[in-house]
């Protein structure tokens, strides 16, 4: 199989997975889901990444159980319950998903298989892709820098402690982006 | 076309970012095929902003108000894009940790060479790698390697599109004298081939030792320029600007 097959299989492999998990409710099958994808994570990346990578998300679980329990009213309160579990199961699996997808997916590879889409749009989607894992690497930079400097993450207040992370992160990926794009053209990318 | 049109020509060049001040204020000069040129200059100075005006990204990526015609081979840059510029005029950015962006040294290379649909069969990518000294590296991940060896596969990478002139900006800045040498003897043997080199260099030794030429910049102007060996006698200035006399024992 050449490289282009290769890769529009994996694109295909996860818009089939995406389209499956997000019209998935059955817990099993998304728990399974989010095994498998750990599993291979774990045996792909290293365990530090994943769980770094889960950690957000365990926000989001005490988020939107609080949503299901507090502000919505219909149905009862286990199957509140259920939906926010189901919905949270789905998110986990989804964003690990892209994780797998872009650590087995170079940029020039999303760019060639999105050959099909206006250049524009191709060159925004495959920076953006390209920059997922990046992203979490520089987050863990940003955070190990903050903590050595002193900064005390062990408060328990959410938004105090993501705002000094976040900004450099946002002036990082900002730079680091404009910087690819630079990168793309000079090696003959026509955005045109 | 003429051989009077060939290089680059800059005609009266200021550029400001948007909405700040001027960066480069009348900037006049040619360089001329085949030339090994350096261009020092204190942080700031504006030096990688020259060079992003030699292959197009200014005016067409960057944005800011542009005065005055940089000519590539006779071509004004605002007349082309991008795309049609490196492929007379390679870049090597200055993070080495930003300029590679694919899974593996063979991709980065291919990169280029598919946009511009150029054979990338696997000597063409042996013969580059071995240029550039990463025999036996196409498949490595290039974010797992050294800072020097990226600044190679990035220079490899533009290498592979066989531009006439080739810009680094600061290639030695992250890496240690060793890697550094190496680089500078690629970026040699490169000249002797006929390509025009032109680098953005803070250490004044490799420029003394490679460069026929010298530019200075400071506070966006051209502060001086001549042969390298002429430039660097002018002792009092060089230190006024606050840049480092070479160390000419080296030679
Ligand atoms: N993207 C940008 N937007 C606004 N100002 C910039 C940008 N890039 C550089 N500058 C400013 O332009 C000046 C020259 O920068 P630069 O060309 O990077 O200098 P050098 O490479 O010599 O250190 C600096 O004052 C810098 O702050
Ligand atoms: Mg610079």
């Amino acid at each position: 199989m050449d490289s282009i097959t290769i890769a529009r299989l994996k694109l295909f492999v996860l818009v089939m997975m995406t389209v499956f998990i997000a019209s998935s409710h059955n817990l099993y099958v998304l728990s399974s889901a989010i095994f498998i994808l750990l599993a291979y994570l774990v045996f792909l990346l290293s365990g530090t990444q994943v769980l770094y990578r889960l950690k957000p998300m365990l926000y989001v679980f005490i988020l939107i159980l609080a949503i299901q329990i507090f502000l919505n009213s219909h149905g009862s309160l286990s199957i509140r319950i259920f939906q926010g579990l189901s919905a949270w199961l789905k998110l986990t699996t989804l964003s690990l998903l892209m994780l797998a997808y872009t650590a087995v997916s170079s940029v020039s590879e999303i760019a060639r298989v999105l050959s099909f889409l206006p250049r524009k749009i191709q060159l925004m989607l495959t920076i953006t892709l390209s920059l997922i894992p990046v992203i979490f690497k520089e987050a863990q930079k940003i955070y190990m820098a903050q903590n050595s400097r002193g900064y005390n993450t062990k408060s328990l207040n959410m938004i105090k402690n993501t705002f000094p992370i976040v900004i450099p992160l946002l002036h990082r990926i900002l730079h680091r982006s404009e910087q690819i794009a630079m990168i793309m053209q000079s090696r003959g990318f026509n955005d045109e | 076309m003429t051989s009077i049109d060939m290089g680059i020509i800059l005609k009266n060049v200021s550029f400001a970012y948007g909405g700040s001040e001027k960066v480069l204020k009348d900037i006049s000069f040619s360089i001329l095929p085949g030339t090994f040129l350096g261009i020092a200059g204190s942080n700031g100075s504006g030096k990688s902003t020259l060079t992003y005006l030699l292959n197009g990204l200014i005016p067409h990526f960057i944005e800011g108000k542009l005065e005055g015609e940089v000519m590539i081979d006779g071509i004004a840059t605002s007349q082309k894009n991008v795309a049609y510029f490196s492929r007379k005029v390679g870049m090597v950015f200055q993070n080495p940790d930003f300029s590679t962006f694919n899974l593996t040294v063979r991709e980065e290379i291919q990169f280029g060479l598919r946009n511009y649909h150029i054979d990338e069969g696997k000597e063409k990518i042996d013969r580059i790698l071995q240029q550039v000294g990463l025999e036996g590296y196409a498949d490595r991940d290039p974010q797992s390697l050294s800072f020097g060896q990226k600044q190679k596969v990035s220079l490899a990478a533009v290498i592979a599109l066989d531009p006439a002139y080739i810009v680094l900006d600061e290639p030695s800045a992250m890496l240690d004298y060793r890697s550094s040498c190496e680089l500078y003897s690629i970026l040699r043997n490169l000249n002797k081939k006929g390509n025009t080199i032109i680098v953005v260099e803070h250490d004044t030794d490799f420029l003394y030792q490679f460069a026929e030429e010298v530019k200075v910049l400071n506070e966006g102007s051209v502060v001086l320029e001549g042969k390298t060996r002429d430039v660097f006698r002018k002792v009092r200035i060089l230190n006024k600007l606050g840049i480092k006399i070479p160390n000419k024992r080296k030679k």
